[in-house]
Formats: C-alpha cells, sequence, structure tokens
C-alpha cells in the first residue's frame, strides 16, 4: 500500500499542510525541531492510532489552538491498498471546553465513524527510529511494545485480549491487594483468574507465532548488515512462573491453560506482594547475537544491526500477514550508518511500495537523495517541494 | 467563583455536587437555575425528594425499591415466585419487565468491582443465598450487565449457589460487550433472555 494524499491541521508544530507523495522513497529535509519527526509520528498515529512518542491528546495539538474555542487536530490520508482504496480520518480533541464532550480521538474510515480500535492497522506501517536500539539493550517493556505494536496491526482478535487484558489485570491486582489486607477472600479470585488467563494466552499464543515468524528474516538481515556475519538469536521468555519451558510449540488452549495453572501455582506469593507476577504484562525475549546476550555483550555497532533486522523483520512479517506492503517510516536512521549498510537497508526498502524518510544531514546520505521520487525541505512546520540538489 | 459552604447559595451547590455525574459547574448551574425558578417549582422539586425518602423504601424480600414492605413483584401471586432473575439496580427491573418477564427478582445494588473496593459484602449476596436456601427457587436467571464486572458476578453467584442445587442461568451471549441493560432495546432484550443458558 502507499499514501498519496496526507494532510495535518493543527498537529503539533504544523498548523495546515497538505501533501502529495508518490510510490517509491520520499525524502524529508530540516534541521532538527523544524517537524521532520512530527510527520513520521502523524502517519504512525494513522497506522496504530496512538502516538510512538506515548504523549498525551493535548500534547499533539498545536500550542497556539490548544487555548482556543476549537483545540483539535485533524490528519487524513488517502491511502492506495491492494484491499482497496482508504481514506482514514482522526480528529484529536484536546481540551475540552464543555465538560459533556469527551477528549480523545474521532476516528472515521471512508467517512464512516469508527471506534479506535477497530481502525488500527487498516494504514499499515513501520516506524524506525534513532530509539530503537533500546528494543534490543533496553527495558522488556520496549521488546513487548515492539511486539504489541506489530501485531495488533494485523491481528484483531489479539488487539481485542490486549485491551481486555489490561483491564482484567487491573481489577485483578486491586483484589489481590484486598486479599492481602484481609478485605476480601481468595475464592473471588477464580473469576478474574480464569479471565486473566484467557485473554492472557491468546497475548502469548500471539507473541509466540510472531516470534517464530519474524526469526528467519531477523537473522537473515542480522548477517547481512553486520560486518561479520553475526548470528542473531531471539527466544520468547513468557512470565509463566517456573512453567516457561515450552518445548514444542502450543495453541491457543494450551498457552490458556498453561497461564492458568501458573496462577494457580504462584497464588500464595501474588496474595503476599498484593500483585500478578504471571502473565504477558511481564513477559520478555532474549536477544543474543552470537550466543551472547544483546544488552550486556554488544557493541553499539551491532546493537544498532540487530535493531534495524528487527525492524525489517517486522516490515517483513506485516507484508506477509497482510499480503500488502506496510508503509515504511525511516526518522533520521540513515545517517548514522556507514555507506554498506546503508545501501543494504536501502535495498530491501526498494523492494517495498512506498518508504519515507528524514534526514536532518542531506549531505551525509547523498545517496538516498539520488533515488528519492520525491524531497521536500521541513522548515518551522512548512513544507515545500523542491528539485535538484 | 465560589460560595462559603455556610451561605444558603453555596450550600446548595455543595450537595448538588455529590449526585452522580454532577461536576462543579453543572452544579453551579442548576443551584442558578432554582435561584430564578417560580417558588412552587422549587418546592416541588424539595417535596418529591423529602417524599421519595419517607415512601420509598427496599423490599425485604428482593430488595427492589417499594413504598410498603414487599414489592409488588413479590407479592404478586400470579408471578413466578420460583423463578428469580438478579440484576445490578432496580433500573434493570424495568427494562426486563418491559419483556413479559413472569418471574421476580432480586437486585444486588452493584456487581464485583475490586478497583471500587466493591466485594461480596457491599452486595445483597448474603440475602440471595439465604432466598435460594430456604427453598422453592428453581432456577436463578444472573441479568447482569455484560461487562467485565458483571461477568464477574455471575460466575461468583453460580459458585455460591452450587451447594443448592438450584439452576442458575445467563443471558444469551450476543449481548454488545460492555453494554447496560436499561439501555438495550426491548426486543434484544426479551431474546437475550429467551435464550438464557446454563452457567
Ligand atoms: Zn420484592
Amino acid at each position: 500500500m502507499y499514501i498519496y494524499r496526507l494532510s495535518l491541521r493543527n498537529f503539533r508544530n504544523y498548523a495546515s499542510v497538505d501533501l502529495e507523495l508518490d510510490r517509491g522513497l520520499s525524502l524529508f529535509v530540516g534541521e532538527n525541531a523544524q517537524g521532520k519527526s512530527n510527520l513520521l509520528e502523524a502517519i504512525y498515529l494513522l497506522s496504530t492510532l496512538r502516538s510512538s512518542r506515548a504523549a498525551s491528546d493535548a500534547d499533539l495539538v498545536r500550542r497556539d489552538v490548544l487555548e482556543s474555542p476549537f483545540p483539535v487536530a485533524r490528519l487524513e490520508c488517502e491511502v492506495e491498498r491492494s484491499a482497496g482504496n482508504l481514506r482514514l480520518e482522526v480528529a484529536i480533541v484536546g481540551r475540552t471546553v464543555d465538560p459533556s464532550h469527551r477528549a480523545g480521538k474521532r476516528v472515521r474510515v471512508n467517512g464512516i465513524p469508527r471506534k479506535a480500535s477497530d481502525a488500527v492497522g487498516q494504514l499499515a506501517a513501520v516506524l524506525f527510529t534513532t530509539l530503537d536500539i533500546g528494543i534490543v539493550a533496553g527495558a522488556p517493556l520496549l521488546r513487548r511494545r515492539y511486539l504489541d505494536m506489530m501485531i495488533s496491526q494485523v491481528d484483531r482478535g489479539y488487539l481485542r485480549a490486549m485491551q481486555r487484558y489490561a483491564r482484567v489485570l487491573q481489577q485483578r491486582n486491586s483484589l489481590l491487594k484486598r486479599i492481602q489486607g484481609g478485605q476480601a477472600s481468595a475464592t473471588e479470585l477464580n473469576f478474574w483468574d480464569q479471565e486473566l488467563a484467557h485473554s492472557g494466552g491468546i497475548i502469548m499464543f500471539g507473541r509466540a507465532q510472531a516470534l517464530a515468524q519474524i526469526i528467519p528474516h531477523a537473522k537473515l538481515h542480522m548477517e547481512r548488515l553486520s560486518d561479520d556475519q553475526e548470528r542473531l538469536d531471539l527466544t520468547y521468555r513468557p512470565a509463566l512462573g517456573g512453567l516457561e519451558d515450552v518445548d514444542c510449540p502450543l495453541d491457543e488452549p494450551e498457552w490458556i491453560a498453561r497461564l492458568l495453572r501458573a496462577l494457580q501455582r504462584v497464588r500464595q506469593r501474588e496474595i503476599q506482594q498484593g500483585t500478578t507476577v504471571v502473565g504477558p504484562h511481564r513477559d520478555d525475549f532474549a536477544v543474543e547475537i552470537d550466543g551472547m546476550p544483546a544488552d550486556a555483550f554488544g557493541s553499539r555497532a551491532q546493537q544498532r544491526s540487530a535493531a534495524l533486522s528487527l525492524r525489517i523483520a517486522e516490515a517483513m512479517y506485516l507484508r506477509q500477514a497482510l499480503g500488502d506492503d506496510p508503509v515504511v517510516l525511516l526518522d533520521d536512521v540513515l545517517s548514522e550508518l556507514d555507506a554498506r549498510r546503508r545501501r543494504g537497508v536501502l535495498e530491501i526498502l526498494d523492494t517495498f511500495q512506498q518508504t519515507i524518510v528524514t534526514t536532518a544531514d542531506p549531505d551525509r546520505v547523498r545517496d538516498v537523495l539520488t533515488r528519492a521520487s520525491g524531497r521536500f525541505v521541513v522548515i518551522a512546520g512548512t513544507i515545500s517541494r523542491f528539485e535538484g540538489e | 467563583m465560589s460560595f462559603p459552604a455556610q451561605d444558603p447559595v453555596g450550600r446548595l451547590i455543595e450537595q448538588l455536587r455529590r449526585l452522580p455525574g454532577i461536576g462543579p459547574r453543572s452544579a453551579q448551574r442548576i443551584a442558578f437555575h432554582l435561584l430564578r425558578a417560580p417558588q412552587p417549582e422549587a418546592e416541588a422539586l424539595a417535596e418529591a425528594i423529602v417524599e421519595v425518602k419517607r415512601r420509598v423504601r427496599l423490599c425485604g424480600v428482593c430488595f427492589h425499591i417499594t413504598e410498603g414492605e414487599r414489592c409488588r413483584f413479590c407479592l404478586d401471586e400470579s408471578r413466578d415466585q420460583g423463578l428469580v432473575c438478579v440484576v445490578e439496580q432496580p433500573l434493570d427491573v424495568f427494562a426486563i419487565e418491559r419483556t413479559g418477564y413472569r418471574g421476580v427478582y432480586h437486585v444486588l445494588h452493584g456487581v464485583l468491582n475490586p478497583l471500587e473496593g466493591v466485594g461480596p459484602e457491599q452486595l445483597r449476596l448474603a440475602e440471595l443465598v439465604e432466598r435460594v436456601r430456604r427453598g422453592g427457587i428453581r432456577e436463578v436467571i444472573m441479568a447482569t450487565n455484560p461487562s467485565l464486572e458483571g461477568e464477574a458476578t455471575a460466575m461468583y453467584v453460580r459458585r455460591l449457589l452450587e451447594p443448592f442445587g438450584v439452576q442458575v442461568t445467563r443471558l444469551a451471549r450476543g449481548l454488545p460487550a460492555g453494554a447496560d441493560l436499561d439501555y438495550l432495546d426491548d426486543a434484544t432484550l426479551t431474546r437475550a433472555l429467551e435464550g438464557r443458558q446454563a452457567l
């Protein structure tokens, strides 16, 4: 798929932008803090309906209008897809003047109002940023988020399970605290155990499956991108309180049953601690380079190559699951690569219908400049086309 | 702008703010509306509130709202007293009534909600168990909302009633998740009631 039209109104530092885009590579050049990342954030938000920078809705609305009677940001795109063309509109209400109105997002898909969660993945996208190294070297939360953002774009049931899981977890943790404090009895846990195991098992099954699919892609691209054909290994580490050894692939009911058994095993500990200690909110996956943990033993360059490989694998996964290309977004990641790796990445991305690249340093990426089918310059929230050098 | 709490207007605003769904601004608006309203209109409201507190209480059997000792459903000999529909709140009784249901009720006055600190003791659950224990009840229909908390409550009641051999059923699946019973249209609710399944 590819975006052929994009409009932003009062989003971040953009008052009003209307862009026509082409297939192939579009390059956006601009100094820092002019709005390059905001542009990619807008596209990624149209895909996931969430801010990639964990910002609140009010942060997304341009400051100048936040105090006005209409503190609303509007994002709109038109997309050519193999599954039929798409017009996607998102309005973000930053602040409510009338308390009877709700702050938040309003979404229309082809003109029809939809719940935000039903619009996730209508536009499929992968976002590469300089912070991706965190997937390899950072906290487990970043690896879970990597999987969740990827899977929920193609699997509605997974997204629903995540939403239900979050609510069940909150209720169950409150109940555990009440049991710990003697205000409730352990028999009240039964329902919440079953619900937690059910939606949690769906999530674990989804993660195990997705990892199995991305591993071959990630391995292949790590070999290509690294200097010495380094080997990348990814291993799912589900949080199952001692029952995590999985020698053969489990199906969904087996994951649910296993999580339920884990909950029963750790019940006393959970009551003592007043919180849920097993389940997908504590999951992780191990990243190893040449057999060594990548966070502790990998060099910065190795970690960066591994992170790039994971993002490329994500793009491949989405392509496979959708039978259509996701839009690939690269936020200032090419300038930190040497020419050989950059060429390697660009060769892969050339196979995707649309790649949107930002850079602060066009001289360092002249090879990208020559490949671009559309070139734009971003200055203080305005975007204009430029030709030639 | 704020009024001292001892000021009559300030007191009224304070009282209005305690009502569910009323924020500080709405409380002010209502207070000033009442201030401008003709004397009989304001007095009618005040009387209605006093009256409801003096005359309306909870039925000693099913905890639905009533004016007497027992509600009209518990007193009605022509209704099936062996069939008990368990609901979250009195409003749900009116919703179920519109389907032509001919059994009786049990109003829990809430659902299990650990986050809000609502456990079994805060609900009319012991009274339900006592009703079933005394006998004469054939089936208990769990008509709590199709929300997570409504489901949790239904499952909990099923376990509570297990020792008594009474049949516990649940409204048919297919109700929109998270819907409120009193907002559902009658046809949907009738179908859910007729298609109820063993829990
Ligand atoms: Zn009654």
